[in-house]
């Protein structure tokens, strides 16, 4: 009889087995002056054993990703940047290719037919020129250290307005990140401006997250009711408003 | 602050995020206006001068201050007023330039719409999916669609001029294949519904009548060949036309509008066209043109089967005429060749011209089936063919032509239905062969019968080999003798002796013969040391296949050494002891029967060069009156004088009979025991079936008459191997 095994390095031994009474039994096939001879083939696959070790030695040994760094210090230093920003009147230097690449917006600004095909310098108003700056970092690192900083209310603001600006410039990562830092840090303070943003752009889960908070306790509406962002979604979102008394009948007539 | 880099801690406060209120009821109809403004300067080739940044951020302004519907609903009335304009300037256009025009702004209208997509990014990304309304890219093409492609001053026109150019194309005029294809391509991207419906449709009725058109002027004036030809450019012109202009979906369809006008509709027409027909091309070998109609027809149903219906008709009927002409039925070997070089024709025809299709190849073989079995001498005569090669005709061929030859004998071989009779006559005729020692090659002679055993397998050769068997043991059986008995001998005639295994071979009546005193007295010491040697046989002497070698003196002195058959020598020994014998003094000392006889003497005396014996009278006919003188006056130039008899001729309408008797008589004992054989398996079975089963059995060997199965099973019943069904007439059981 003959049987086959394969046998591989940190896998339990296959073993193959056969009755004594088969081989000692009456037909005694397989003794022979009373013994049994036992044949052994082994062949090793050595090969592609030694490029599999070859190969996670030459893993060990790579260098780690560092494209986020290098483009990151291409954006510091500003070498080769071909179009100048104004925001706020504050001048910010870019590359064209590397804005084109990450955003739709910039890809059709700067290769598009209009004016900013050629021109060197564009004005950017209504945003802060350090939001501004974070947005160009996340657009040549893909990172936003920024908001990495837990509970602290200034990092919850910055999230806010890089929202907007992601929305702006069609960066769909940077906006969901936003939205979830926005989402875990939610207080009486800032959820009626967050409310008020996720209306606008359109985040239904951190709206009807935001909205929930406010109904959770009596204490918090009315808190809320008195802070500033309040008076800021009266004027804007007025339908917000409406929206959330509809949900305030409906609790109430649990 | 001027470079960019992480953000170092802040040191201004940042406020919660608050967009600004707009206040001014007429904010958004200012700001529409700014983008209406540059929709028109943007078809206006304006765009350079706009900015993108402002513009982007107006329309993301007024999306987000909830005026999206206001900004799309303007959107679609500014590109429709605009479209409209395009619209009566194509309309405009004259002639020639009516397609240049509707390019050129097609392609101003893609580009504006590209922009404009831009512009209106944020609205397509934000409140088209949510308010369920056709993106804008969407939205210009359906408009551009419904106000210029379907307007009705430009529809028809367009539609004639791209049909018009397609016809001047198919004339023979160079047209501008470039704005074709731009144009198709606008088609395309405005939908495949439009491409379709605008275009394509009607573009296929048009091309279907044009060729309907042509392709009857064609055929009237155009023999099969050249039509064939036309049509086949007027198709790869097609598809050149599609793969340049068209949509590559096209194809199919207009391929098939072609091939069903030019081909389909004229198959018939085309294949039995008189004179330049299928038939025509077959007979002159037109590869070229055979290999054409075959690719042509192979595009449309029923191409190839009428093609293939035709030949095999073509086939059978030539076939029947070969086979039944008396002409032809002369020369049995010529016969053969005939039937060879027909096959070997066709077979160049499949491979060459039709790609060794199957289909054809089996139409071809079952044709041959067909009409080698009309003739029931065909058997007879594929076994005289190679008797013919093994004798003289494979003479110094080498080995592969050898193997060619007998392989293309095989194949008639197989188209035979019955090759029982093909075995008999073989038998015959190698025996004939091999007792006359002329045979051209050994090899080539096992080399047919190990094809015969491959085809039949052992049974079918088994006597034949014994045969061969036989000459040899015979070689050394005479070896023995001589070495034995050679002072025995002495002085006397030199015997050499074939000794045959009755069983093997065909069965010869042996016909009585008188021998004379010299010869039959080594006869018998050969005959009483063989049976010495072998116990419990018998032996009988063939003296109808011998042969003799006796050294004659002429009149002048003249010696010959004459090679004559045994009855040849019995007759001429007699004129040792008289000058002048009369026929029937010789027919009754020597005993030789009536018909041989004659031949015999015919082949002395009445053959120039040979004969050895002078007739009276001069006759070419041996009559019984004839009186036959020892012929002193004959001279050859050879010393070795050879005098044959006429061999193995196509045997005469008596020997046929008997032959075919024979064959029926041997049929039957084969039908019984394939009869038992089933019987005993399958115990009960009624009479159809039988006949069925057994002639699934025999047909390797011949086809067995149903009338003949009945009386075998008859017969079977009487001697009690079977037994009718009381019940069922029809039945029959088994009998153990």
């Amino acid at each position: 009889m003959t049987a086959s095994s394969m046998f591989y390095e940190n896998k339990s031994l296959d073993v193959s087995l056969i009755r004594r009474s088969d081989l000692e039994g009456s037909r005694r096939r397989y003794e022979r002056d009373d013994s049994i001879l036992v044949l052994c083939s082994i062949n090793v696959l050595e090969p592609r054993d030694a490029v599999a070790a070859a190969a996670a030695a030459a893993v060990a040994s790579m260098p780690s990703p560092d494209l986020h760094q290098q483009f990151g210090e291409l954006l510091r230093s500003q070498k080769g940047a071909d179009i100048t920003f104004l925001v706020a009147g504050e001048p910010v230097a870019a590359h064209r290719s590397v804005l084109a690449a990450r955003s739709p917006v910039f890809m059709a600004e700067f290769f598009g037919n209009m004016k900013e095909k050629a021109s060197l310098c564009v004005e950017i108003n209504d945003m802060e020129v350090e939001v501004f700056r974070t947005l160009l970092y996340f657009i040549y690192t893909d990172t936003a250290p920024e908001l990495d900083q837990e509970g602290e209310q200034a990092t919850l603001m910055m999230a806010q307005h890089l929202l907007e600006a992601a929305d702006r410039y069609g960066l769909e990562r940077l906006k969901r990140i936003c939205v979830e830092k926005v989402y875990t840090d939610i207080s009486v303070d800032t959820v009626a401006t967050t409310l008020a943003l996720a209306e606008q752009h359109g985040c239904s889960e951190l709206k009807s997250r935001c909205m929930k908070f406010i109904l959770a306790t009596p204490e918090n509406l009315q808190a809320v009711a008195a802070t500033e962002g309040y008076k800021h979604l009266e004027a804007s979102c007025p339908s917000v408003l409406t929206e959330l008394l509809k949900l305030i009948m409906v609790k109430g007539n649990k | 602050m001027s470079g960019g880099g992480p953000p170092r801690k802040r040191n201004f406060k940042i406020e919660a995020f608050k967009h600004r209120v707009e206040l001014d009821p007429k904010y958004a109809e200012r700001t529409w206006k700014v983008l209406e403004h540059a929709i028109h300067e943007i078809y206006n080739h304006n765009a350079s001068g706009l900015s993108f940044e402002e513009l982007y951020r107006s329309a993301y302004n007024m999306v987000l201050h909830k005026y999206g519907e206001k900004l799309y609903d303007g959107l679609q009335s500014t590109m429709t007023w605009r479209l409209k304009e395009i619209s009566k300037s194509i309309e405009t256009a004259q002639g020639g330039l009516f397609l240049e025009e509707l390019n050129a702004k097609w392609m101003d209208h893609n580009k504006a719409l590209q922009m404009i997509r831009d512009i209106l990014m944020y609205m397509d990304r934000t409140y088209v999916p949510t308010a369920h309304r056709i993106p804008v890219h969407e939205l210009g093409l359906n408009l551009w669609r419904d106000n210029i492609i379907h307007s009705p001053m430009i529809h028809s026109r367009l539609l004639d001029t791209l049909l018009d150019l397609i016809d001047r194309e198919r004339m023979g005029e160079v047209i501008n294949r470039g704005l074709m294809r731009s144009i198709t391509k606008m088609l395309m991207d405005l939908g495949p519904a439009v491409y379709q419906d605008d275009f394509e449709k009607p573009f296929l009725e048009v091309s279907a009548s044009f060729y309907s058109g042509e392709s009857q002027q064609f055929i009237e004036c155009c023999d099969c060949g050249n039509y064939l030809k036309k049509a086949e450019r007027r198709l790869n012109e097609e598809m050149e036309r599609v793969s340049h202009y068209l949509d590559a979906g096209s194809e199919a369809k207009i391929t098939s509008v072609v091939e069903k006008e030019m081909i389909a509709n004229h198959m018939h027409r085309l294949v039995h066209m008189e004179n330049s027909g299928l038939v025509n091309m077959l007979v002159d070998d037109k590869y070229e043109d055979l290999g054409r109609m075959y690719a042509l027809f192979r595009r449309v149903p029923d191409g190839l089967s009428t093609i293939r219906d035709v030949m095999t008709s073509y086939l059978r009927e030539t076939g029947k005429q070969l086979v039944t002409d008396p002409e032809r039925l002369k020369d049995p070997v010529e016969f053969v060749q005939r039937l060879l070089d027909e096959k070997d024709k066709h077979d160049k025809i499949i491979s060459v011209a039709f790609g060794n299709d199957k289909t054809f190849q089996n139409a071809l073989n079952s044709s041959f089936e067909f009409f080698i079995n009309l003739n029931n001498r065909s058997p007879e005569f594929i076994s005289l063919y190679v008797d013919d090669k093994l004798r003289k005709g494979l003479k110094g061929a080498t080995e592969e032509d050898v193997e060619v030859i007998l392989d293309k004998v095989m194949m008639l071989f197989r188209y035979l239905q019955e090759k029982d009779v093909f075995e008999k006559y073989y038998k015959q005729h190698l025996a004939k062969r091999l007792l006359s020692g002329k045979t051209v090659s050994d090899d080539a002679e096992r080399s047919m019968i190990v094809k015969l055993k491959t085809e039949c397998g052992y049974q079918f050769t088994s006597k034949l080999e014994g045969m061969f068997t036989d000459m040899k043991t015979s070689q050394d059986t005479m070896q023995d003798f001589y070495a034995k008995k050679s002072e025995e001998l002495g002085e006397g005639p030199t015997l050499d002796v074939h000794i045959l295994t009755t069983g093997s071979w065909p069965t010869q009546p042996s016909p009585p013969c008188n021998l004379p005193t010299e010869i039959l007295t080594v006869c018998e010491k050969f005959r009483s040391y063989y049976l010495g040697t072998h116990n419990g046989r018998r032996l009988t002497w063939q003296t109808n296949m011998g042969t003799a070698d006796i050294k004659a003196t002429f009149g002048k002195g003249q010696k010959h050494e004459l090679n004559v058959s045994t009855y040849q020598m019995c007759v001429l020994m007699l004129f040792n002891n008289a000058d002048g014998l009369t026929y029937k003094d010789i027919e009754r000392d020597t005993e030789i029967p009536a018909s041989d006889l004659k031949r015999c003497l015919q082949s002395l005396a009445c053959v120039k060069g040979k004969n050895v014996l002078r007739k009276e009278p001069m006759s070419k006919d041996i009559s019984e009156d004839d009186t036959f003188y020892f012929n002193d006056k004959f001279t050859s130039k050879l010393v070795k004088v050879k005098i044959g008899t006429v061999v193995a001729q196509k045997e005469s309408e008596p020997e046929k009979q008997e032959t075919r008797q024979r064959v029926e008589e041997d049929r039957k004992p084969q039908i019984e025991a394939a009869i038992v054989r089933i019987m005993k398996s399958r115990r009960v079975l009624d009479h159809n079936s039988i006949v069925a089963e057994v002639t699934k059995q025999l047909q390797a060997r011949f086809l067995p008459n149903p009338v003949v199965i009945k009386k075998r099973i008859e017969s079977l019943i009487e001697r009690e191997f079977l037994e009718r069904d009381k019940v069922d007439r029809k039945l029959y059981r088994y009998l153990a």
